[in-house]
């Protein structure tokens, strides 16, 4: 076993992994570049000399690496000699639509480590990020913006994933996402809130719906509600009958209103 | 405006096997040798994953001739919940030369290149051995489900071979479903009248907006008159009708256009279908074409059957006022819908298609299989 002291060594492709194995263990070294432990507190590392290519030894020291290492380490390699091994890097990591990958990397990477890490722990996927590719690259501190309020918002990563996409659409559309998650109080608001400014024309006839929901006399015990499930608007009425002629009366009660529901809910209007 | 031939392609790679085909020496003879490659294998082929953005508009221009090894003929897939109307393809090439905001093409094609098959006689034996155990069904069979039509026929020819072989079986119907107006290479052939050519079509604003590298409407409207009197009938699809906040003057001076330029009896049938799209494909249509685009722009919402769709309630609108402004204009237009649900169905039309005598042979199952 071969030892060359820390000083000797260089820390270029430091990704910052988030699994770094026991801190008892010596960094490992390899042609020079510490690829393993580096923030282990020793002197000396221990030299690897493995003639595996470069992309197989980090398949070998990290298993598995989370889109944002991946990210980290592709930005690294990016200014290193090692660059031409990216893409046989990705496919080691089973990643085969290389361009588009390297492309989410950069964006990925430019994102402050507490997005990141916030990330990583709610275990998002390339997939997850792949809303965000129609953004013009200048907007980088917008989408920091929004990831870093949805966190403050305690957003799900389905709901932040959601609400990311929603505010991708309206950037591109020319509005501005960020006041919308500045004036929530918690995620759902702000889903409710960027929803309504992408679907505008769909929630004005919702609301529309609701009020026509409200203006009617409806029998007493009877709930009703507008409600959107996907591409379909429906009434929804609930009733709670206590005996016979209660539920005679409420149904007679809506007999009666069942030519304003037709006419109100469902008759086209252009 | 539809790009010429020898400039849609940056290279044309002929698969060795497909040498001696005429499919090959066609393409051979029309592009410089510097464009073609010979190969023995599939081109550009890396690990069968979802195309990048990037690669799809490359699939576009890159042209790969090679013969086919699987089955051609196959049941429209339609979806889902969906009401269908036993439309039969003939797969004779894979991806589109032309660029449709909205292709779904787009969630669908996991391919490099633009694919032709040049083994179309494979294919119509194939055809051959369903046409002679079911020669007087009513066998609908379209081109036009992974590739237009017609749209590089002036390079195939397949037109040719194919009306050839429908002359044999009157029952049956072709039908080429395009956006191009090339037609002219076919208007001499010989048919039984069992030839549809049809046009996907939306008003001029929409196709220069959203249909790039295709004909434009007048284009398409005069093809359809040049294959008219030549004894070929036409259909058309307003299909996807795409809103937008001037949609309903639009729509309507669509359906204006097709009453001055054609009487119902020249129109064996007018579909109209809404904008739809597989979740998964909006990210690229995004990416591939921005905010701008009327169909990224437009209010979407997830539906049963997992496509994207308009709020249920502004499709009926929009097919209502399309029929509605049809039946005005001549009760005699044979208008119905493609790829809509049965609440779509109920809500514009008196009768289910089953029912309906003007629609009821669509609709009639047919066997796939030859029967034994």
């Amino acid at each position: 076993m071969k030892f060359q002291p820390i000083l000797l060594c260089k820390k270029d492709l430091d990704f910052a992994p988030k699994e770094e194995g026991s801190h008892l263990l010596p960094p490992l070294v390899w042609r020079g570049q510490i690829l393993w432990g580096f923030q282990h507190p020793y002197t000396e590392a221990l030299v690897l000399e493995d003639q595996s290519p470069l992309e197989l030894i980090f398949k070998k020291l990290y298993p598995a690496l989370s889109p944002e290492e991946l990210s980290r380490l592709v930005k690294k390699l990016k200014n290193t000699q090692y660059r031409a091994t990216i893409p046989e890097l990705l496919k080691t990591y089973e990643i085969y639509d290389i361009e588009s990958t390297m492309e989410l990397c950069q964006w990925i990477s430019q994102l402050p480590m507490t997005v990141q890490q916030w990330t990583q722990s709610r275990q998002f996927t390339f997939g997850h990020f792949k809303s965000i590719r129609p953004l013009k690259p200048t907007t980088i501190d917008d989408l920091a913006h929004w990831f870093t309020k949805l966190i403050t918002l305690r957003a799900s990563q389905s709901l932040a994933i959601k609400c990311l996409e929603l505010a991708v659409e309206l950037k591109g559309l020319g509005q501005e996402p960020s006041m919308l998650l500045e004036n929530s109080k918690n995620a759902d608001e702000a889903y409710q809130a960027l929803s309504q400014a992408r679907y505008p024309k769909s929630y004005s006839w919702d609301e529309m719906q609701n009020q026509k929901v409200k203006a009617l006399a409806w029998p007493l015990h009877v709930q009703p509600r507008w409600m959107r499930q996907g591409d379909t608007g429906a009434l929804e009425i609930r009733l709670k009958a206590t005996g016979e002629k209660d539920i005679e009366k409420q149904i007679q009660g809506l007999s009666k209103l069942l030519p304003q529901i037709k006419e109100q809910f469902w008759k086209l209007h252009s | 405006m539809e790009t010429p031939l020898l400039e849609q392609f940056d290279r044309v790679y002929i698969d060795e096997e497909s040498l001696g085909s005429a499919l090959a020496q066609r393409v051979q003879s029309f592009f410089s040798k510097d464009r073609i490659h010979i190969v023995k294998e599939k081109p550009l082929q890396e690990t069968p994953t979802p195309l990048s953005a990037k690669n799809f508009e490359r699939s576009k221009r890159h042209l790969w001739i090679t013969p086919f090894k699987g089955s051609f003929f196959k049941r429209c897939p339609g979806a889902g919940g969906m009401v269908c109307c036993n439309y039969f393809v003939l797969n004779l090439g894979l991806q589109c030369n032309m660029n449709c905001s909205y292709c779904y093409l787009q969630s669908y094609i996991n391919s490099p290149v633009l694919t032709l098959y040049s083994n179309i006689h494979e294919a119509l034996l194939e055809l051959e051995e369903i046409a002679l155990a079911n020669p007087h069904k009513p066998y609908r069979v379209g081109t036009g489900e992974v590739t237009d039509s017609l749209s590089l026929d002036e390079l195939t020819l397949n037109s040719l071979d194919l009306i050839e072989f429908f002359h044999k079986y009157p029952a049956w119907t072709l039908e080429f479903k395009t956006k191009s107006s090339k037609v002219d290479q076919f208007l001499s052939v010989p048919h039984k009248g069992n030839v549809v050519v049809s046009w996907s079509i939306n008003p001029q604003y929409i196709i220069k907006r959203e249909e790039h590298g295709t004909a434009s409407l007048t284009e398409r409207f005069a093809a359809a008159r040049k294959v008219l009197q030549k004894g070929f009938k036409v259909a058309f699809h307003m299909d996807p009708m795409i809103w937008f906040p001037e949609w309903k003057e639009h729509y309507l001076q669509l359906v204006d256009q097709i009453d001055q330029n054609f009487s119902p009896e020249e129109v064996k049938s007018i579909t109209i279908g809404a904008l739809r799209f597989q979740p998964e494909q909006r990210h690229m249509m995004k990416e591939r074409f921005g905010m701008e685009s009327l169909v990224n722009r437009g209010e979407l919402f997830p539906t049963k059957e997992g496509k994207w769709r308009y709020d249920q309630q502004l499709r009926n609108l929009m097919f209502h006022e399309v029929m509605a402004h049809f039946k005005a204009k001549n009760p005699a237009w044979n208008v119905w819908f493609c790829m809509e649900n049965v609440e779509t169905w109920s809500a514009q039309m008196d009768l289910p298609p089953r029912l309906n005598p003007e629609l009821k042979d669509y609709f009639e199952p047919l066997p796939f299989r030859p029967t034994p």
